[in-house]
Parts: structure tokens; sequence; C-alpha cells
């Protein structure tokens, strides 16, 4: 359907979509996808006003929601107009919403609330009054399952955890407003087994108010720092400074600052970081720990490399999980859903990937098919494929992905989660590349102060003193880089290079049991074995090869969709070493000091970092383990830790039984299972502990399902008791969740205002073009036209409380090409189509952001007082 | 009948089918098809291709596969084994009847020596769709590439 007069096509309005053969393509579509178990409030003020809102208020219809469900809404207590910049706008009373949820003993309910900017009401708004009611169905009537919870005078969530005599079964979730203004809502759900909670609004973490912690340029020397106009600086080591703007003194926390004071602030922290001399400058947080939650990534459970070294016990330890600390992987690129413009990158490492500045493609001459150009070196290191009829290799995006895939509740997740990657392209045609471009493109990394660690799942190259010397430099003496790479495939004692240079950490490849791999090289190019896999044998009995599960890609009939796959090689093998270092250095960092290659070479040389697993001359100083190495790297200061393999139990019809194995940390520290316990009655276990006490144990857990509903989900918690000799009585929880029967995920986010915004010339900022979609199986499609060649924004998000303004906190959002990270798509004269965005109604973290994003207010929808009714009208 | 036909003393030869169709054309390749040994896959219908559910780490694009006529073309998979490295491939370079035998040529791609290439394990194969007719035996010869042939008592 084309509408006249806007120049937008639209899909999913009620009109349908497309173009047909006889018409050009759109100037620019794609798609929307929608996170999962997201749900809408049915009568938000967008729906009101348009007259589409379904009834929710009465228990007969309330709204059905999934476990672990989001769902955005609205309430306001009465009807009126808001004014100032949104004073074309109305706001309509609803009162009340009600939901439907099977609910469990340790279910956590969280209503977190958000307001228009005070400007847009009237200076004697309220804030507003609500509550939060559980209701149990009873042949009376409704009976309050909980003491009702209400807030007022704030706009603090509402968080009610279900107590442990709570009984299981389907309530009314109750949301309901008696006074104060109009507000936007996000009800979220978390079962017991779902660890991270649902961050809907922008984070602003505390920091220090004028304080900025930059990292000196290697040559630009202390007297940089006095070109800043700095008032105050204190050294942190390294290149690392501690610097304070204004008056000399105590700093007081930004949490005490209005907004415009804390914008400026980060303003000033963002200017830093583009000063002459500065490489990185950061706001002086006040720092939490931070924790994975790998068993909500779906393919987590085929990730049996992870525990094998220990990674979720070292998460423990390595509270940032890499946070900051770059990996380059000089590779295939990396795949992306538009890999000629680049970004749309894939959805499990999108997150964590950044670009910098200048050539990251260094693929040249014959070997460069990708688009952009002819046979040059560009600044996009997308993957362009094979570049022929076949299902391409996407060996770049498997090796990103087991180094620092994101932990966000899909796919799988990387070693060091929180890890930033830095794709450099050196692989093309048919996965082969030059020595002369992976010369240059090391060249180029050693040069970048963001990069710490070099990633070379690559070989074949004789020993080349070219190559050899810009290892040496991006080495710098054990200060720079660190250099990992694949060990080899030919189950040769022979040289591999780079895997066998003296600055290199060559890895060889194990399967399930710690064993080498058949194919993986010996001898000189080993220095250390990881999970690398075999695909002819199932060594940990796991039922599945032991081959490695990773990001991957398809790009069937030219269509790019990101996707997963198993790979075997020392390929595999290398990018958990990466991603191990990635843990050490971030924890170092986060505690204020670092931790060096050469302090890494030297601990695994002494085998502190690793498991002795057979000779030396087949598999170096040993098998890696995350958690050794953080105990290297922290100087041997951990406590007694118990661990479980594995970490999380999932129950299904089809499988009811499975045994723990528990280990303890350090190996020598011996423990006594005491008891294993969980308050569900389905839920058995057997303790089997060798006696005397060792430093392991196993517990069989078997779910008795007769009794339970095939329909509804359980989740509970096994209580594991244990005495340490150092250290007295500990406990370990192993979350179990169990369901019998399966539901279709019908995800909805709402009516979505998708706009194209000018980031050039006169109109920089103004919307060019915008169209309203709604969904259908789980995703917006949109497609616009006549839009002139230049750079734009793609945004994409509901307007929950009808006030013009789409994507504020507690509103659907979808930002190309990552939420909270928008960047420009640059249109030429050719059409540009099968952009994907996401939307939902969580907001990335801190890490994911680089900077704070403080004072975002969402983006404006641009008036259209005339058009088809899928076009915004507004009040009189 | 078959639309070119050359006759040399007794040796009957065909480069198409009757229609002017290729004898066999290169639908798909993939450098992760999950089969660790050289060999052939023939596929003579829809339904066979569930046989390829079971080859582990298979990374094959299944839609043409999916979408090809069952009724005027079947499948073979011409596999190049495990290979310890990326840049390996095949193409298929020429088909011929001759007498009752299918004659298939297809070119291996190697990496150069000095060649930088990527450390994972590949399982390079060819996806052929090939006529299902006025042939007998079946046989596959490349570049270093030891014949392989389907069984002559094959039974199609």
């Amino acid at each position: 359907m084309v509408l006249a007069g806007c120049g937008i096509w639209m899909a999913g309005c009620g009109g349908g979509g497309g173009n047909s053969n006889s018409e050009p393509p759109p100037d620019l579509s794609g798609s929307i996808a929608i996170e999962t178990n997201t749900r809408i409030d049915l009568d938000t003020a967008d729906e009101i006003r348009l007259g589409l809102s379904v009834n929710n208020d009465l228990p007969e219809n309330a709204q059905g929601l999934p476990a672990n469900a989001a769902v955005g809404g609205y309430l306001s207590s009465a009807g009126g107009d808001y004014i100032g910049p949104a004073s074309r706008f109305r706001f309509y009373r609803d009162h009340i919403d009600l939901y439907t949820a099977e609910l469990i003993p340790g279910t956590r309910i969280s209503l977190q609330i958000f307001s228009s900017p005070a400007d847009f009401l009237a200076t004697d708004a309220e804030l507003p009054t609500r509550r939060v009611r559980i209701l149990k169905s009873e042949a009376g009537g409704l009976i309050e399952a909980t003491e009702p919870v209400s807030a007022t005078s704030n706009l603090d969530p509402i968080n009610i955890t279900l107590p442990d005599g709570f009984e299981p079964g389907s309530y009314i979730i109750e949301l309901s407003t008696s006074a104060g203004r109009p507000f936007r809502y996000v009800l979220s759900l978390a079962d017991p087994t779902s660890v991270r909670g649902f961050n809907a609004r922008y984070t602003e973490p505390a920091f220090v108010m004028d304080e900025a912690v930059v990292r000196m340029a290697p040559q630009a020397g202390v007297q940089a720092l006095a070109a800043l106009g700095v008032s105050s600086r204190k050294h942190l080591g390294d290149d690392v400074w501690l610097i304070q703007r204004g008056p000399t003194g105590v700093r007081a926390m930004s949490g005490s600052a209005g907004a415009g004071e804390r914008k400026a602030a980060i303003d000033w922290v963002r200017s830093l970081g583009q000063q002459p001399g500065i490489d990185l400058a950061e706001p002086n947080y006040v720092y939490a720990s931070m924790m994975v939650a790998p068993d909500d990534d779906d393919l987590y459970s085929r990730q049996w490399a992870l525990p094998f070294i220990q990674v979720p016990l070292a998460w423990q330890v390595a509270e940032t999980s890499g946070a900051g600390v770059g990996i380059a992987v000089l590779d295939t690129g990396l795949f992306s859903v538009t890999p000629v413009a680049g970004g749309n990158w894939h959805p499990d490492l999108a997150e964590n990937v950044r670009l910098l500045p200048g050539i990251m493609d260094y693929v040249s001459g014959s070997l460069d098919i990708d688009q952009e150009d002819t046979g040059l070196r560009d600044s996009n290191p997308a993957d362009p494929g094979d570049g022929r009829a076949q299902s391409s290799n996407f060996h770049g995006t498997h090796v990103a992905g087991i180094a620092a895939a994101a932990d966000n509740a899909e796919g799988i997740v990387g070693v060091a989660p929180n890890a930033l990657i830095y794709p450099v392209r050196v692989l093309g045609r048919d996965g082969l590349g030059s020595g002369a471009d992976l010369i240059a493109a090391i060249n180029w990394a050693a040069a970048q102060p963001e990069i710490d660690v070099l990633n070379l799942s690559l070989g074949g190259l004789g020993p080349s003193e070219l190559l050899k010397s810009a290892i040496d430099n991006a080495y710098k003496n054990g200060e720079g880089q660190l250099i990992v790479a694949a060990a080899g495939n030919e189950a040769s004692d022979q040289a591999t290079y780079p895997a066998a240079y003296a600055n290199v950490v060559g890895v060889g490849a194990v399967a399930g049991d710690g064993v080498r791999a058949g194919y993986s090289n010996v001898g000189p190019s080993v220095d250390v074995m990881a999970p690398g896999g075999d695909g002819s044998r199932d060594a940990n009995q796991d039922g599945f090869p032991d081959v490695i599960v990773s990001s991957w890609g398809t790009d069937e009939g030219g269509e790019f969709l990101p996707s997963y796959a198993a790979l075997q090689g020392t390929s595999m093998a290398a990018p958990h070493v990466a991603g191990v270092y990635a843990l050490m250095k971030g924890k170092l960092r986060a505690d204020g000091s670092d931790y060096t290659p050469e302090q890494f070479l030297a601990s695994l040389r002494a085998g502190a970092l690793t498991r002795q697993v057979g000779p030396a001359f087949e598999y170096g100083a040993g098998l890696i383990d995350a958690l050794f190495a953080m105990d290297a790297a922290l100087a041997g200061d951990l406590p007694v830790t118990l661990s479980s393999s594995p970490s999380a139990l999932q129950f299904n019809a089809a499988v009811t039984s499975a045994e723990l194995v528990l280990n303890a940390f350090p190996e020598n520290e011996q423990v006594t299972v005491e008891s294993a316990t969980s308050s569900a009655s389905w839920l058995l276990a057997t303790i089997d502990q060798p006696q005397p006490p060792s430093s392991s144990a196993r517990v069989t857990v078997t779910a008795e399902t007769g009794q339970l509903d095939a329909q509804k989900r359980y989740a509970t918690e096994l209580d594991i008791s244990y005495l340490t000799a150092s250290e007295g009585v500990k406990a370990l929880t192993v979350p179990v969740s169990l369901k019998l029967g399966t539901s279709p995920d019908e995800k909805e986010a709402g009516r979505h205002y998708v706009l194209v915004i000018s980031a050039e010339g006169e109109n920089n900022g103004g919307v060019v073009s915008q169209a309203v979609v709604t969904s259908a199986n789980g995703r917006y499609t949109f497609a616009f036209d006549d839009i002139e060649p230049g750079n734009y924004f793609l945004v994409a998000g509901t307007d929950t409380d009808n006030n013009g303004f789409i994507c504020e906190n507690g509103e659907a959002c979808a930002e190309y090409p990552v939420n909270g990270l928008p960047e420009t798509i640059s249109l030429g004269n050719d059409p540009v189509s099968g952009v994907v965005l996401s939307t939902s109604f969580r907001r990335p973290a801190i890490s994911a952001l680089g900077l704070p994003r403080i004072g975002f207010e969402g983006y404006r929808v641009e008036p259209e007082k005339t058009g088809p009714s899928a076009i915004r009208e507004y009040a009189p | 009948m078959l639309a070119a036909l050359v006759l040399t003393a007794c040796t009957r030869t065909y480069s198409s089918t009757a229609d002017g169709a290729p004898l066999a054309r290169q639908i798909t390749a993939s450098d992760q098809c999950g089969v660790g040994s050289e060999g052939l896959t023939y596929l003579a219908s829809k339904d066979d291709l569930s046989t390829l559910d079971r080859w582990p780490m298979q990374n094959i694009t299944m839609k043409p596969l999916t979408e090809l006529d069952f009724s005027r073309e079947h499948i073979l998979i011409v596999g190049m084994g495990q290979k310890p490295t990326g840049g390996f491939g095949l193409t298929l370079a020429n088909s011929q009847i001759v007498d009752d035998t299918l004659r298939l040529t297809v070119f291996l791609r190697r990496p150069p020596a000095d060649a930088v290439v990527s450390q994972a394990l590949t399982t390079p194969c060819a996806v052929l769709a090939i006529t299902p007719d006025h042939w007998q035996m079946l046989e596959v010869n490349g570049n270093g590439l030891a014949p392989l042939r389907l069984d002559p008592q094959f039974n199609r």
C-alpha cells in the first residue's frame, strides 16, 4: 500500500505492504523484531485516542501474561490535556489494568513507572498514587493473596517477591491509580530461576561529579593533562589518571545533582575523550558488581566448554565479566544483516561490537569480495559471505561469539560477555587471506589503545620476519597486547605460524574429556589447550558430539540472517583463552590495577592458569582453567567455593532426572555436603558423597511429575548446604525449572511509530518521514520511499501515554543498529533493504552504552494534521 | 531422446537432456556439510532430504534442495571429506553421459601454500541437481580426487 501525499509505504497497517514486480523497491525497508515475552497493555492512551482500546479492567477480561513477561502500559486517574511542548496532545482516564499469570513462590513482580517531563503537565499535577494487588479467584469472588502494596509522592518502583509459602497457581495482578498525574509503566515478572532483573530505564549510574578517569595516549606524557585545565590529578598506574575540574576538594555524588548538572558533567567527560593525548575518558563511577545470568541464553546448555574450564565460577570472581577489555578478532569479519552498509551485527554480539576510526577491513586485491569497493581496504569489517551460490562460512562470527557473545537472554554467552569485540577483516574469498593484509591489520591494531587482545584463529604462514615484527610490536615487551593464535589442525608437530612465535599464545584443542582432539597440532605451536571440540566423539556423554556452538549466519538467496552453528578446530580453542584473559584484565582494572600480557605468559609458563592433562609436548602448559586464572590474577585470594555442574536444571516431559557434580575450589579443600533440599514437594534429591569427605560429591535430582499440571511452569531452588574445614557451613543454590507442555509466545509491543530522522544539513534532527506499523507474527515491517540520499537515524517506538514522544523510558524502543547507541544509515541512490531492528521495553546496561545516556527524553513524532488515519491525529 | 548425441564408433555421448537442460547443475555448496569422508550421497525424493538431518554439524542452505522438482531432477552431494582448515571447496565443471554412465567432473579448490587460512575444520561439499534419466552408473572425477562411483547395483 502506498500512502499518497506522505511518501510512505507501510506494511502491517491493515492494508498490507510490499511492492509488485512493476514497482521500484522502496528506498529504505526492513523489519523490527520484538523481544521474547514482551506484551502491551490493551488500553494505552494511544489506543484510547484511536478508539481501538480493549477493556482489561475486569477479571473476566484480564490480559494473560507468560512467565518472565514484560508488559508496557499506561494508567491515569483522570483525563486532560498536556501542556507546553505536548500541548496538542491529550491524556485519558484509565485507572485500572488487570493481568493474569501463573505465579509461584519466589516470583519477583516489579512495577516501574515513568512520568512525562514536568513541563508537559500542570504545575499542580501530583505524583501518582498507585497500588499493586495479587488476587485469587475464590467461590465468593476475588480475595487478596498477598498484602497490597501502594506508593505515592514518588516515582519509585514497587517490587514484590512472593514468599515461600505462596500457593502456586493462576492469579490476577491488579494495577491501579487513584490520584495524580498520568504515567507509563513496565510490569515485569521474573521467576526464581531468572537471576537478572528487568531494566526499563536508561541507567544513570552513580559517579563522582566533576571527576574523570582518563587513559593517556602512549606518547602523550603527563604534560597533556596540563592542557586540559584540570584542577588536580592523581596517578592510578600505567597511563591512567584520575582528574578533577573546578575547585579542589571533596566532590558530590551524581545522585545529589540535578539532571542538567549531571548531563554537563558527562558532556565534559565526553569532551575529554576527544582531546589530543587522551585515549579514553570515563566518569569516576561508583562500582557495583555485575553478574552473568547465562541460563536464559537458550543455547547455554549446549556450551559444555564453559563449565568444563570453570568459566561460570570465574564469573563470580570477575564481576565485570571483562567489561571494557577490547578483543580484536582478526578473521573473516563479522556477520551483519546488511553487510554492505555494515552495522546490524549478529544480535548475540551487537551489544559488544565496537568500531574504531580508520581501516578495519584489510582484505585487498582479488581476495576482497565485498561490495563496498573493488579490491580495496575499507572501514567496514562486515563479513560479505563467500560470494558464491552456497552457504557461506561466517568463521569470524563464530570465533567472536566464543570470546564475548553478550549475556542477553538469547543464543549463547561468551567467556567474557561484557568484553568489547573489535572485528578486523583479514580473511576474504574462500576464507583466505594474505600475509601482507594480516601484517597491516596487526600493525593497525597495535596502535589502538582500546584493543587489549588480538585473537588470530588463523594460520598457514611461513615464519615471516615481518609478521613476527608486527606481533612483537603489538606485544610491546609484554606491556601491550596479548596475542592468541590457533595452533593448527594438521595433527602435526611442525611449527605453525603465527602460533609458534615466542610472543604468541598458541592454543591447541581438546574434546569434552580434556583429551587432545585428534586433529590438534602438537609441539612448538602449542602453549596451552582449550576446548576446540571433536565432532567424532561425545566424550563428556552429554548426548551431543563435543562440538563448539556459537554465533553464525546464513545468506540464503542473498538475505543475511543470524543463526548459530557447531564447529570444531583450534580456531574455536583460541577465543576461549582470549576470553579468559579479558576476565582477568577486566577484574584487575576494576580493582584499580592492571594485568599485562607479560604477567599472563609468566603465569601460564609456571602452570598457574591450567589443569595438568597430559605431556607438555602435546598439551603445552595444560588445559586453561578460568578459575585458576582468576586465582593467579588475584594472587591466590579466593574464597572456598563449591560449584555445581550444571549450574541450573531445566526439566521437561522428556527429562525428569539429572545428576549434579559438585566440586570444591581450591581443589585441595575438603567439603562435606550436609543436605540438598527444596521447598517443592515434586523435587527429590539424593546425595552421593565418598567417605572420608573429599573435594567432590554428586547429587541426583528427580522431578516427580505425576501430580503436576502439564500447562504450568514450575520453578524452585535446590538448596545445598556444605561444611568446609576453614569457613564453616556454606550454601549453594541451584535453580530448577520445569515445564511439561509448551505455549506459543504471542509477543506484542504495541503500535510503533517508525521515524527517519535527518542527521545532517539544515534539517538535522528533523523527522523526514514516519510510518505507523502494527505487528504480525512477532515482527513489524516498514518501508519508506522518496527519501533523498543522505545520512539518517532510524528509530521506532510506542507512544504509550500519547504525549507525542516515542522511546521515552517505559515505552518500547528500537534504534538502529542497537538500542541506546543509534548510528546513522547512509542512503545513496540504491535502495537499502533488510534493515533489522529490535524493540523492547528493556534498556541497555551502561556497559553497552559506553557513557550514560543522561537527559534523553525520547523522539518527537512529526505532526501530521491530515492524511490517512494511520498517521497521527492530534487533539484540537 | 537426448538433444545432443555424438556417435563415435559404438560410444554414445550426451551433454544435455532432450529439452536442452544440463545433465547436472550445481545448486549450492557449503564448507560445513558435516560429512567427514569423501563420497557421494544420492537423494531421489523430497523424503530423502531428512537424511541430511542426521549429519552432525551440517550447514547447507536447504532452500534450493526443498524447492527442487524431483520428478525432473535428483540431488547428488559430492563430499570432499574433512579438511583441516578453510580454503577448500569444489565446483561442478562438466557433465556428460557416456554410454550408460553419467560422468561428472568437479574442480577442487585448495588453499595456496603460505596463504592465511581459518583454523576450523571444514567438510566441503557441492550439491548438484542431476538428471535421473539415461544413465545406470555415475562417476565423479576431479583434480586430485580419487574417482567416486555410485554402486553399479544402485537401484534408482
